[in-house]
């Protein structure tokens, strides 16, 4: 079923013009500076709503494979009735975490293109670079064990639903924490948009599977 | 040449030969130096090795190292997976190996096999017992015993070994019909359920119990032989025993004659009924795929192994001396139906087994807060879901309607959860009571009991950087047999049941041992 949900993201962005409109917005004309007239183009050819869906895309077709083990979690210690919707509320606050990340995601892929000067090499330089640094940080390690941890789920009425949402919502936390500096990879990028995104979601996973370790410093691997 | 494997207690006089030319083999891995992977240093790291403990232990001298924790032959053991068995019957093979040809080098036999230590022997009054060898200071020659450790606490924290009689039961493993489970909540399987290279666990799937045999009885000698220092903190792994620990167990040389029991256990039990089969995926029998199983050859080179190479024990040359039933040919549904006053047509038995095995577990029922471990008896009550009940009760009603020549349908087998243990003491062991009277003394009620657990290897498991990501253990227990007792005495509410866990020591809050939650899981019907 993860499987599936991430699949359907991708399809959309292979196949939907407005899926893609998150690297659009973040291109800045090669040659340009640091200039917010450029964002306000941006922003005026793409309506909000594309720029939603266009990041529900993204989130779509990377996130599922990173889930399957709270969704396992919840599954198996929900009453069966339950079931369905303990998942559903988990996701629905998971998302809605990442989605008030994007506009600071968004925004800080904008600034590269810019500091890049619109050159897209230079601005997914400069975010391999921001993501090469998270990485030797102890933060993201203490950010990666955190996303392991499965709490106790209340069975019945009121405290299983609060449990699910809370699940979904510190999940989401630590989940953004230990990818957002990946997620700028991406976003930074225009014509190398999609390519990026599989690397991402396959480093992503990667990191998800490890072992959980000590937090430390310069741990590049 | 295929040798055969003797029961310790039937060798005879405390120093018979198996037993002295061990110690003297043993004796010979102690001085090797670390750095020689066939040292018994180094073959104690394989099963597990954490740096700080050793030091603290003295068995990594300041200015030595041990192994790096890029070495994939160290750090290997398999616990809380379908890997538990042939990972640990090609690691205590490669041991074997190692010590015979000390053994031999030392003008040893030729022939020599390690012994086991059947503890659930019920015809020896004293199998339940250390073996006489492992508690004495000295060999016949006066020369130290390399056999005895000081750091072997036992039952009474003070060194006295003596397995209870119910710790040593074989019942829960020897009944369980199928070998792998999985981690719904049901059976976890009489070999553990399904994972990649799972050392302290495998950390992306939500905690995975152990297998029948691994908790009972393979982790509850564990833990009484290791136990805890009398009167020292209990919270602190610098006063757990040797064997209570994973990354130091192995340095007793007691475990190996512990493992040479659980892994003859595996033979007995394929053997006692032919419907009991290892299980035929590819996934088990050639993995795992992530991380290979490595152990050195007396002359220090590496073999890699499958469990595919560790079906038959003539295949690495050993037999066992025996691997006869101990419980008589009994099966857990003839067991069941007998309770439950309901005849078991012999044919009918295997396809009601198989069925059992083919269908999810479902949670019924959980308790409300998390429970603390703290005193010597701690209640939580589990409350059940209506249509939990309901359904289970159904399943009840179900097998009692059937037309006349039907074939049997068992009732749901019923399993409690215990989910996201976590401590720091490795040496604790509680037993478990479910559905005994508020106020009554759960020893009045042996047939409440649902078993004991042994918390090997719960620190670790309950630290966020280590594999477990610090969601700790879970445990499953089956407690088919107590709500059958409790359906067929009507006499307790089973949409509220009480789980009461009583510690074999006070435990104090320090030891900060804590189960997220208590849940029920229906399976079967």
């Amino acid at each position: 079923m993860l499987g599936l949900a991430s699949l359907s993201g991708w399809l959309a962005l292979a196949s939907s013009h407005h899926a893609r409109l998150l690297p659009q917005i973040c291109s800045v004309p090669a040659g340009s500076g640091f200039d917010l007239r450029t964002v306000e183009d941006a922003l005026s050819i793409n309506t909000a709503a594309g720029l939603v869906l266009s990041w529900l895309a993204m989130l779509l077709a990377m996130m599922p494979l990173l889930l399957s083990q709270p969704v396992m979690h919840l599954w198996r210690r929900s009453l069966a009735r339950r079931r369905g919707w303990a998942i559903a509320a988990f996701l629905a606050v998971y998302s809605l975490v990442w989605m008030l990340a994007g506009p600071v995601l968004l925004a800080l892929a904008v600034m590269l293109r810019m500091v890049g000067q619109g050159s897209e090499a230079l601005a997914i330089t400069l975010a391999g670079l921001i993501a090469l640094a998270w990485r030797t940080c102890p933060a993201q390690q203490i950010c990666l064990n955190r996303c392991h941890v499965l709490p106790r789920l209340s069975p019945f009425s009121f405290a299983a639903d609060r449990d699910c949402l809370g699940f979904g919502f510190r999940t989401g936390m630590w989940c953004v924490g230990a990818c957002w500096p990946l997620m700028l990879l991406p976003l930074a990028a225009d014509t190398l948009h999609l390519p990026l995104m599989a690397v991402v979601t396959l480093l992503a996973l990667k990191d998800r599977v490890a072992p959980t370790r000590a937090p430390g410093w310069l741990k590049l691997s | 040449m295929t040798r055969t494997r003797k029961e310790i207690w039937g060798l005879g006089e405390a120093w018979n030969d198996t037993v002295l030319w061990y110690a003297r083999g043993v004796d010979a891995l102690q001085k090797r130096p670390f750095t020689d992977r066939t040292s018994w240093r180094y073959l104690a790291a394989m099963h597990g090795f954490d740096e700080e403990i050793w030091r603290a232990f003295d068995y990594l001298p300041a200015g030595e190292n041990g192994p790096p924790e890029s070495d994939l032959l160290s750090r290997q053991c398999q616990h809380q997976t379908w890997y538990f068995l042939p990972w640990h019957r090609g690691y205590l093979a490669a041991f074997e190996a190692i010590v015979r040809d000390a053994v031999v080098k030392l003008g040893g036999p030729q022939d020599w096999a390690m012994p086991y230590w059947n503890y659930s022997d019920t015809k020896n009054p004293r199998a339940r017992e250390l073996p006489l060898a492992f508690a004495a200071d000295k060999l016949p020659d006066r020369s130290p015993n390399p056999l005895k450790v000081s750091r072997r606490y036992g039952t009474d924290g003070e060194g006295t070994v003596v397995i209870r009689d119910d710790d040593a039961l074989l019942q829960q493993a020897m009944l369980e019909p199928g070998f792998p489970g999985d981690a719904s909540g049901g059976t976890p399987g009489f070999g553990g359920p399904e994972t990649p290279f799972s050392h302290y666990g495998w950390m992306f799937d939500p905690p995975n119990p152990s297998g029948v045999l691994e908790d009972f009885p393979h982790n509850l000698i564990h833990g009484a032989i290791g136990g805890f220092r009398r009167g020292g903190n209990p919270n602190a792994w610098q006063d757990n025993g040797l064997m209570s620990m994973p990354d130091t167990a192995a340095l007793d040389p007691i475990f190996w004659i512990h493992h040479c029991n659980i892994d003859r256990l595996w033979e007995v039990w394929l053997r006692r009924d032919p419907l009991h089969k290892n299980t035929t995926e590819r996934a088990w029998l050639d993995g795992p795929v992530d991380r290979i199983f490595q152990v050195p050859r007396p002359d220090g080179t590496l073999a890699n192994y499958t469990a595919r190479q560790m079906l038959k024990t003539e295949d690495i040359d050993y037999i066992y001396e025996n691997v006869s039933d101990p419980l008589g040919g009994e099966t857990r549904l003839a067991a069941r139906f007998r309770n439950l006053g309901l005849a078991v047509p012999a044919r009918a038995a295997g396809r009601t087994m198989e069925e059992t095995m083919a269908r999810a577990a479902e949670l019924i029922g959980a308790n409300a807060a998390l429970v603390r471990l703290e005193g010597r008896s701690i209640v939580t009550q589990v409350t059940m879901s209506e249509a939990g009940a309901t359904n289970l009760a159904a399943s009840f009603s179900a097998s009692r309607s059937l037309a006349a020549g039907a074939p049997p349908k068992e009732p749901d087998r019923v399993f409690l959860n215990l989910e996201n243990i976590r401590g720091a003491n490795d040496g604790v062991i509680f037993d478990v009571y479910v559905g005994v009277p508020a106020g009554a003394d759960p020893k009045n009620h042996p047939d409440r009991r649902a078993g004991a657990v042994a918390l090997f290897g719960v620190s670790k498991a309950s630290r966020a950087q280590h594999g477990h990501g610090g969601n700790g253990l879970v445990k499953v227990m089956e407690i088919t047999h107590v709500i059958d007792s409790l359906h067929a005495g009507q006499a307790v509410d089973l949409r509220n049941l009480n789980v009461q866990f009583v510690p074999r020591q006070e435990l104090l809050p320090s030891d900060a041992i804590s189960i997220d939650r208590v849940s029920v899981y229906r399976q079967g019907q």
